[in-house]
C-alpha cells in the first residue's frame, strides 16, 4: 500500500487525470441528454454548481424554454416535407442513429486494439468506418420498417420517418449505398471473416431482431448478440479473421453488458411498450427481467476475472475492475430486490459509465502491452494499477450523487 | 403547399402523423397509383392504431376502476404492470398479423415509388434527347 501511496505523491497525481474524467463526463452527460428517462437533472445540476456565480441568473431563463417552444411549433403545424440541402447530412447522421453508431465503432476500435495480432493504423481506419458504414445501414433500414410503431413511443416519436422528413425509398436508398460501401470496404480493405461477420449482423439486426420485439420475449437475447458482434470483427480485422478465446471473452463482455443495461432502461417505458405491441422483458415477465440483470452482472464480473486466462489482460485488470463490476452487482440487486423507477435509473446510468471505464482498463491493461511478451517491470506494474486506481475513483465520484 | 407534401402534427389517439399528398397538374398514372396507394396505407394505419389506442384506454381505465371497487384507491405500478402484460398478451395475435401486413404494405410503397422515379428518370432522358 506504501508504494502505491509514495507513486501518486511521486508521479501519479497528474497522469492524465483530467482527461479520464473528462472523457467519462461528457460521454454520461451526452446520453443522459439523450436518454428520456429524466432531462431534467442536467439541467438542476448545473444550475446548483452555477448558483454561486452571479452570470447564472442570466444565463438560465433561456436555457429552459427554448426547447419547449421548439417542440411545440413542429406539433403543432403543418410542415412542408421538403429537403433542404444544406440539412441533408444532419438527416443522415440522425437516420444513421449517430450515436449508437458510435458506440458500436468504439467497441469495434476496443475488439481491434485488443487483438494480439500487430497494430495496422490503415486496416484500423479500414474496419472502423466500415463497420460505422454498416451499422448507419442497419439503423436506416430498421427505422424504415418501424414507423408506426416509433410513432407510438414518446422515446422515438420524433424520428425522421415518423414526421415525414425523408421518404422511405431515400432511407432504403441511403441503407442500400451506406450499407454496400461499408461491406466492400470490409471486404476488400479488412478481410472476409469481417465482411462476413458485418453481413450477418446487418441481416440479424433488420430481419430477425426488428420483427421479434413483437413476437416473442427472445428478442432481447437477439439485440444482445448484434451487440456483441462488432467487438469480434474488430477482433478478426486484427487478426486476420483467427477469432480465439479472447475475442470471444470481450464479445461475452458487451452480450452480458446489455442485460443490465437494456432491463433498466425499459422497466420505465412497460406502459408505452404494452401498447406499442413490444413483448419486452420487462412487461411480460418482469421477474425475470431482474433476475437476468442480476446474473449478467454477475457474469461481467466472472469474464473480467477470466480475462487474465485467455491472455486478454494482465492479472491487474481483474484486480482493478473489481470495484467497478462489484457496484454494478450492487445496483443490480439493488433493482432486483426493490424495482422501482429510481433504481433502474441508477442501474441505467451507471451502466452506461461501466461500458467505457471497461474499455479504458482493458486496453490501459492489454497482455504484454508494458513490456512486450516478457515479464512486466515492476515500475511499469505500479504507474498501470495507480492510473486505474485514479479512474475508478473519479467514476466513483461522479457516480454517488446520482 | 407549393410542389410537395405537407405533414401535420401527431393525431392525439392514433400518434400518426397525418399526410397532404401534394397532386401534380398532369399526374401520371404511376404518380396517381403510388398517391392512392400512401393514402390508402395512411387510412389502414390510422383505423388499426385508433382503434387500438382507444381499447387500451378503455381497458386500463376498466382496471383501476375495478382495483378501486376492491378498496385500492391509486394502483402501484406493480399493479399496473400485471394489466400491461395481459394487454399484451391478449393482443399478440393482433400485433403479429399487424406487423406482416405492414411490412407487406411498405414494401409496395416502396415498389410504387420504384416505379415512379424509374418513370421520371426516363421522362428526363426523353428531354434531354431532343
Amino acid at each position: 500500500m506504501n508504494h502505491l501511496i509514495r507513486a501518486i505523491q511521486r508521479d501519479g497525481y497528474q497522469i492524465n487525470k483530467s482527461s479520464y474524467t473528462c472523457l467519462t463526463c461528457s460521454f454520461i452527460r451526452r446520453q443522459i441528454s439523450q436518454s428520456t428517462l429524466k432531462p431534467k437533472p442536467l439541467i438542476a445540476t448545473n444550475v446548483t454548481v452555477d448558483k454561486h456565480l452571479p452570470i447564472s441568473s442570466v444565463i438560465r431563463p433561456p436555457i429552459v424554454p427554448e426547447p419547449v417552444i421548439e417542440k411545440n411549433c413542429s406539433d403543432k403545424e403543418w410542415t412542408e416535407s421538403r429537403i433542404d440541402m444544406k440539412d441533408l447530412h444532419q438527416h443522415y447522421l440522425k437516420l444513421s442513429k449517430s450515436r449508437l453508431t458510435s458506440l458500436v465503432v468504439v467497441t469495434t476500435m476496443a475488439g481491434y486494439a485488443m487483438a494480439p495480432a500487430p497494430f495496422d493504423l490503415v486496416t484500423f481506419i479500414l474496419c472502423s468506418a466500415g463497420t460505422g458504414m454498416v451499422s448507419g445501414a442497419a439503423n436506416s433500414i430498421n427505422q424504415y420498417h418501424e414507423v408506426p410503431f416509433d410513432a407510438q413511443m414518446s422515446r422515438t416519436k420524433n424520428r425522421l420517418l415518423v414526421r415525414g422528413i425523408l421518404t422511405p425509398i431515400h432511407a432504403l436508398t441511403f441503407a442500400a449505398v451506406s450499407g454496400s460501401l461499408g461491406l466492400v470496404t470490409l471486404y476488400y480493405g479488412v478481410n472476409p471473416v469481417t465482411a462476413a461477420l458485418g453481413a450477418a449482423n446487418l441481416f440479424l439486426y433488420t430481419s430477425i431482431y426488428t420483427p421479434m420485439k413483437r413476437l416473442s420475449i427472445l428478442n432481447t437475447w437477439i439485440g444482445s448478440v448484434v451487440g456483441a458482434i462488432p467487438p469480434l470483427m474488430g477482433w478478426a480485422g486484427c487478426t486476420g479473421g483467427v477469432i480465439d478465446s479472447g475475442g470471444l471473452l470481450l464479445a461475452g463482455l458487451l452480450y452480458a453488458w446489455q442485460f443490465p443495461h437494456f432491463n433498466a432502461l425499459s422497466w420505465n417505458l412497460r406502459p408505452d411498450y404494452s401498447r406499442a405491441g413490444y413483448r419486452m422483458m420487462s412487461v411480460t415477465n418482469p421477474g425475470l427481467c431482474r433476475r437476468t440483470a442480476l446474473r449478467y452482472t454477475i457474469g461481467i464480473f466472472g469474464l473480467c476475472c477470466a480475462a487474465p486466462f485467455c491472455e486478454l489482460t494482465n492479472i491487474y485488470f481483474s484486480i482493478a475492475v473489481s470495484p467497478l463490476n462489484a457496484y454494478f452487482v450492487y445496483l443490480a440487486w439493488k433493482f432486483h430486490q426493490n424495482s422501482d423507477s429510481k433504481t433502474s435509473r441508477n442501474l441505467f446510468r451507471f451502466s452506461l459509465i461501466h461500458l467505457p471505464a471497461l474499455m479504458i482498463l482493458l486496453f490501459v491493461n492489454k497482455h504484454g502491452l508494458w513490456s512486450g511478451n516478457s515479464k512486466p517491470k515492476e515500475n511499469s506494474e505500479v504507474i498501470a494499477v495507480n492510473k486505474d486506481e485514479k479512474i475508478i475513483s473519479s467514476i466513483f465520484k461522479k457516480a454517488e450523487p446520482l | 403547399m407549393n410542389n410537395v407534401d405537407s405533414v401535420g402534427p401527431p393525431d392525439p389517439v392514433s400518434n400518426l402523423r397525418p399526410i397532404k399528398y401534394h397532386i401534380p397538374k398532369h399526374e401520371s398514372l404511376v404518380e396517381r397509383q403510388l398517391r392512392l396507394k400512401r393514402i390508402e396505407v395512411a387510412k389502414w394505419n390510422h383505423e388499426f392504431w385508433t382503434n387500438h389506442n382507444l381499447r387500451f384506454i378503455k381497458e386500463r381505465e376498466a382496471y383501476k376502476k375495478c382495483l378501486s371497487d376492491k378498496g385500492i384507491s391509486t394502483a402501484t405500478a406493480d399493479q399496473m404492470s400485471e394489466f400491461y402484460k395481459d394487454f399484451l398478451d391478449r393482443n399478440w395475435k393482433t400485433h403479429m398479423t399487424y406487423n406482416f401486413e405492414w411490412y407487406k404494405k411498405n414494401i409496395t410503397i416502396v415498389r410504387l415509388m420504384m416505379n415512379k422515379n424509374m418513370f421520371k428518370a426516363i421522362q428526363w432522358i426523353k428531354i434531354f434527347k431532343f
